[in-house]
């Protein structure tokens, strides 16, 4: 008798988890061009939402608390250029400059490494590395080509649309989720309205702790790495923060850039960039991960790793990133709706 | 009746707005709230309609909120061991019940149905902490009001469990 209640208690989850992703493809598909500003703007009301709140309890209106805000924004942001242009343009013209050199260094290092190798590994011998090496630098020259093209195309819709989206998000998201809530049937009306508070809050947990989490770990290894004297410190840092969006790959990936600039610097810098990138990653594990993340609901790693692959095969550059939050939610959507319709009577 | 439930509370929205407002100005939990205050809970409370007969929670479910009667009536009963009903109330418009999951996580402690076709406001507690964090004096104002309706209500258990308890045994075995 209970393993019967059992299957029907599941078959009912099944149904609604699935009812829910069918319909949530389906927005998916037919909004696909607004789907990236609108996950963007989402995440921009989520981080802005207590800001808004705070200004709101001072007694400033709802509206302007957020064109306040945006303000305020637009000004750090404008600070924070001005501040890191002088260092970054100087960065970009060094990189400029010492690009070609940069790439024949690399190149003299990976052959010399291929003429020591070679007589104990016969099969390097084979490998016509001056070839390769060749293609490698007209496929990259074409890609670096096509950046600005693709970045233009890509970021417009963005530049219109997120700070719109947002403004409203922020100002009306309570009107929006009220009407929502019309269209669920009275008996299942507050175990809906507990699923969505509790994703919600693991979302909300989640942006906050990856973003801090990014920001503290490019920082530190910016930091690191220009006490260091190592050259584009700047861009490693930015560019290990923004890796470090990726679980569990992203730390790996991340590193490359600095290693490939360590080895084409003569291999001496190898160590102490190494050493920064442990640091950083031992003070994200030891002190912001526990902090901060622990709230988010936890995964086992094969899970992670499987979601990770599976999010980049489905989504492309994206998925790495999004795959473990909405594995995480999908756990939370099952789990709490089991529990939530094992507890209603009838 | 599930279905037309979902039709009119999807149907049913602005036509009778303009009641909501002046309904809640008039309803002593939000007395003494700003006009501002008045028009964010407007927002926030989620209005449902229920058929005669309908369930709005069933005793040992997971609760969100609490809801003000703002047309019809409602019983609330509890279960003894027996499964037999134990009619705890009567309410009817303005009457507010469920606020035990306004201020703790665990299972509802009664059932409440709808006893003729019924309009409820929803104040559900994730909202009302919101609404704490953003205007934190008209929040304390509903808490503190709130917090005066349980302790009168625990007034009154405390004088039943009294009067159960020190009953003379002569009436007792009446």
């Amino acid at each position: 008798m209970q393993g019967g209640g059992g299957i029907k208690l599941w078959l009912r989850v099944a149904a609604l988890v699935v009812g829910t992703l069918l319909l949530a493809g389906w927005l998916v598909h037919l909004l696909y061009i607004m789907l990236a500003p609108f996950l963007l703007s989402l995440l921009l009301s989520y981080l802005l939402h207590p800001a808004v709140n705070r200004l709101e309890r001072a007694g400033i209106r709802r509206s302007l608390a957020i064109f306040s805000l945006f303000g305020g924004l637009l000004l750090i942001f404008a600070l924070f250029v001005v501040a890191l242009l002088p260092g970054m343009i100087r960065e970009l013209q060094l990189l400029y400059t010492d690009f070609p050199a940069f790439l024949w260094s690399l190149e003299r290092e990976i052959l010399s490494w291929q003429a020591t190798l070679a007589p104990t590994y016969p099969f390097l011998a084979r490998v016509d590395m001056v070839a390769r090496l060749a293609a490698f630098r007209q496929g990259l020259r074409e890609h670096l080509l096509q950046v600005l093209p693709y970045l233009s195309r890509t970021m417009t819709p963005h530049i219109l649309f997120v700070p719109l989206l947002t403004f409203f998000l922020l100002r009306d998201g309570p009107t929006f989720r009220k009407a929502l809530f019309r269209l669920i049937p009275n008996r299942y009306f507050e175990l809906v309205f507990l699923l969505q508070y509790r994703l919600n809050q693991q979302v909300r947990n989640y942006i906050r702790g990856i973003l801090l989490d990014s920001f503290a770990v490019g920082a530190i290894t910016a930091l690191g790495l220009h006490l260091m004297n190592i050259r584009y410190a700047l861009f490693l840092g930015i560019a290990y923060g923004l890796a470090n969006l990726i679980p569990f790959f992203g730390p790996v990936l991340g590193t490359l850039p600095g290693l490939i600039l360590a080895v084409s610097q003569g291999g001496k810098t190898i160590l102490p960039v190494i050493l920064v990138y442990i640091l950083a990653q031992i003070v994200s594990v030891t002190v912001i991960v526990p902090a901060v993340m622990a709230r988010m609901v936890q995964l086992h790693p094969l899970v992670v790793i499987m979601a990770v692959i599976a999010g980049a095969n489905l989504f492309g550059p994206l998925g790495p990133l999004l795959s473990v939050p909405l594995t995480a939610l999908l756990k939370v959507i099952l789990w709490e709706s089991y529990q939530g319709l094992k507890s209603l009577k009838h | 009746m599930m279905s037309d439930s979902l039709w009119v509370n999807l149907l049913w929205s602005d036509s009778k707005r303009e009641d909501l407002p002046s309904f809640l100005r008039s309803h002593p939990l939000f007395a003494g709230l700003k006009e501002k205050e008045i028009s964010e809970l407007c927002r926030i409370m989620h209005e449902r309609t229920y058929q005669m007969g309908e369930i709005v929670f069933c005793e040992g479910e997971m609760g969100a909120g609490m809801y003000l009667i703002w047309e019809g009536r409602v019983r609330i009963y509890t279960l003894s061991s027996a499964s037999e009903e134990i009619e705890l109330a009567r309410l009817g418009k303005g009457d507010f019940f469920g606020e035990i999951a306004l201020l703790d996580d665990g299972p509802r402690t009664a059932t409440a149905v709808a006893t003729e076709p019924t309009r409820l406001l929803g104040l559900m507690k994730p909202d009302l902490l919101d609404f704490l964090d953003r205007h934190p004096n008209g929040g304390i104002k509903i808490i503190l009001r709130l917090s005066q309706v349980l302790a009168a209500r625990l007034r009154h258990t405390n004088e039943e469990l009294r009067v159960a308890r020190y009953r003379p045994p002569s009436l007792a075995g009446a």
